[in-house]
Formats: C-alpha cells, sequence, structure tokens
C-alpha cells in the first residue's frame, strides 16, 4: 500500500527542483520582488516600472537587475523608441 | 496493511484529488470567461484542469480515477452548465468524462509499452532492465503529459466524430495545445508559489 505522505513529498520535490533548475532559491527578498514583477508585467517592463512596483531604489533595482542577468534569468536590452531606456524581459 | 488503512489512503486520494481538480476547474472557468469576454480567445487553449488529471493519476496511480471521473463528471454538469460551457447530453458528458479520465492511463500504458515504466501504477512486469519514470523530475511529467494531450485530445475527436457532435479537426489541436500549456502554466505556478510562500530562506 502506497503512503499518501510520501508521494506527496514526491510531488513537492518535483516542484522544487524546478526552482533549482531555474536558480530561484538563491534570490533574496529584493530580487524575488523584481524578478515578480518582471514576471507579472504583461505588457513590456522597463526599469522605471520596476522601481514604481517593488518599491526599491533606483540604484538597488539597477545592481538587482545586473544580477539576474548574470544568471541568465533576465535579458535586458534597449528600447526601439527611446534608446535611453533600457526594456527588461524573462529568459526563462 | 489493513483494510482501514486501505480505506483511509483511498480517502486521502479521493478528497485530494476531488478538490485539485475542481479548484483548477474553477480557475479556468474564471480564465475563459476574463479572457473570452477579451478577444473572442477559447478558453480550452489553456486546459489547467488537465493538470490534476496528470498530476494525480502520476503521484497516486489508479486510486485517484473514481474521484477524478466524478469531479469531472460534476464540474462540468454544475459549474461549467452555468457559463454554458456543457451543451452534451448526459450519456455523451458521462463518455467524455470517461476518455478524458482515463486518457493519462491509457498514455501512461503505452509509454510503458515504449519501456518508460511508473512505480505508481501495477500490472506492468517490472524488471531490472526496465526504465522508470522519475516522479521528482519535472522532465519526466512533461513528458507525460506531452503523451496524455495526444492521447486525450485524439480519443475526443474520434469520439465526437463518431458520435457526430463534431467533425472539427482544429478541435484536435486546440486539445492538444491547450492540456499541455494548461499543465505547463499549472506546475509551474505551484512551482512559483512554493518558492515564494513556504521555503525556508
Amino acid at each position: 500500500m502506497p503512503d499518501f505522505k510520501k508521494q506527496l513529498a514526491t510531488f513537492v520535490q518535483m516542484l522544487r527542483n524546478i526552482e533549482d533548475e531555474f536558480k530561484l532559491h538563491s534570490l533574496t527578498p529584493n530580487e524575488q520582488a523584481v524578478f515578480y514583477t518582471i514576471l507579472k508585467s504583461k505588457d513590456i517592463c522597463n526599469i522605471s516600472k520596476i522601481v514604481d512596483e517593488s518599491g526599491l531604489s533606483r540604484s538597488t533595482v539597477y545592481k538587482i537587475l545586473r544580477k539576474l542577468e548574470d544568471n541568465n534569468l533576465i535579458e535586458a536590452f534597449q528600447s526601439e523608441s527611446d534608446k535611453r531606456e533600457s526594456i527588461v524581459s524573462l529568459k526563462v | 496493511m489493513s483494510p482501514i488503512n486501505n480505506l483511509k489512503y483511498f480517502l486521502e486520494v479521493s478528497i485530494t484529488t476531488y478538490i485539485s481538480f475542481s479548484l483548477l476547474y474553477v480557475i479556468w472557468i474564471f480564465f475563459i470567461i476574463s479572457s473570452e469576454t477579451a478577444s473572442g480567445f477559447n478558453g480550452s487553449i489553456m486546459y489547467v484542469p488537465h493538470a490534476a488529471r496528470v498530476l494525480t493519476i502520476c503521484y497516486f496511480g489508479i486510486a485517484a480515477i473514481p474521484a477524478l471521473y466524478v469531479a469531472h463528471v460534476t464540474c462540468t454538469f454544475l459549474i461549467g452548465g452555468l457559463y454554458g460551457l456543457n451543451n452534451l447530453p448526459l450519456f455523451d458528458l458521462l463518455g467524455t468524462s470517461f476518455l478524458s479520465t482515463v486518457c493519462v492511463l491509457i498514455a501512461l500504458y503505452a509509454m510503458a509499452g515504449l519501456g518508460f515504466k511508473i512505480r505508481t501504477l501495477p500490472f506492468y512486469k517490472f524488471t531490472k532492465d526496465s526504465v522508470y519514470l522519475d516522479l521528482r523530475n519535472h522532465k519526466h511529467i512533461i513528458m507525460v503529459t506531452v503523451f496524455s494531450a495526444a492521447v486525450h485530445s485524439l480519443s475526443l475527436y474520434v469520439y465526437n466524430y463518431l458520435r457526430a457532435i463534431s467533425s472539427n479537426p482544429e478541435m484536435f489541436v486546440r486539445f492538444f495545445v491547450g492540456d499541455i500549456l494548461g499543465t505547463l502554466v499549472t506546475i509551474f505556478t505551484l512551482s512559483f508559489m512554493l518558492f515564494a510562500f513556504f521555503r525556508e530562506r
């Protein structure tokens, strides 16, 4: 007879493996806030939007974006309409 | 193992299965209603309740099937009916629900025939050389999802064709893509939720 709790634990382990694969567990709460802001933005996500929605300072957001980019979780590129603006999107 | 423990396990699995399918069905109803009013988008292109079928049968085995079938019939009849999503006669509702419920099982046995076996299901001949699906590996679960989506969309298309309900091949593609997308969205959302709410930091 299989063990119900053991089966659920296997399922949770599978979900955790997804986190590990996408390196989500290595993020700090501030990094998570920035990551989720990008994740839930339906349209184009720029840095001003992340600053507004996450409540973090601009310099902190820049630092975090650089780390997320190094971790291969996001990519940043220049806006075609405004060369001064950076657009951020998820890579996963 | 005593009969009481057997019954306890069956009840635990049935309640979990019923609640998870119903919950995903309600979420899907919200999704289909809001998206259809927005752009005429058809909600079956992201059918999230398929995740409940795949996950419960993969992790709990055949013990999940009765609850899954009851959940499918009641959700389609009671909730789907309220939103005009159930126009089938009772016989066809029971028939399509049966096919939708057993599609994962058929897919798993088809995969076993190809050499990929899962330990939660009985009736295989387990040998030393058997290749087992690892339930902790999400890629294996995704492989089951793709197989079951193919079985599900094909069996429903054939049923609808034979019963002269519909012969539109677009339905086959929509169900196939919808089941895969819906399951992937559910699994990844659960993973994000687990990470956001439960993991120790």
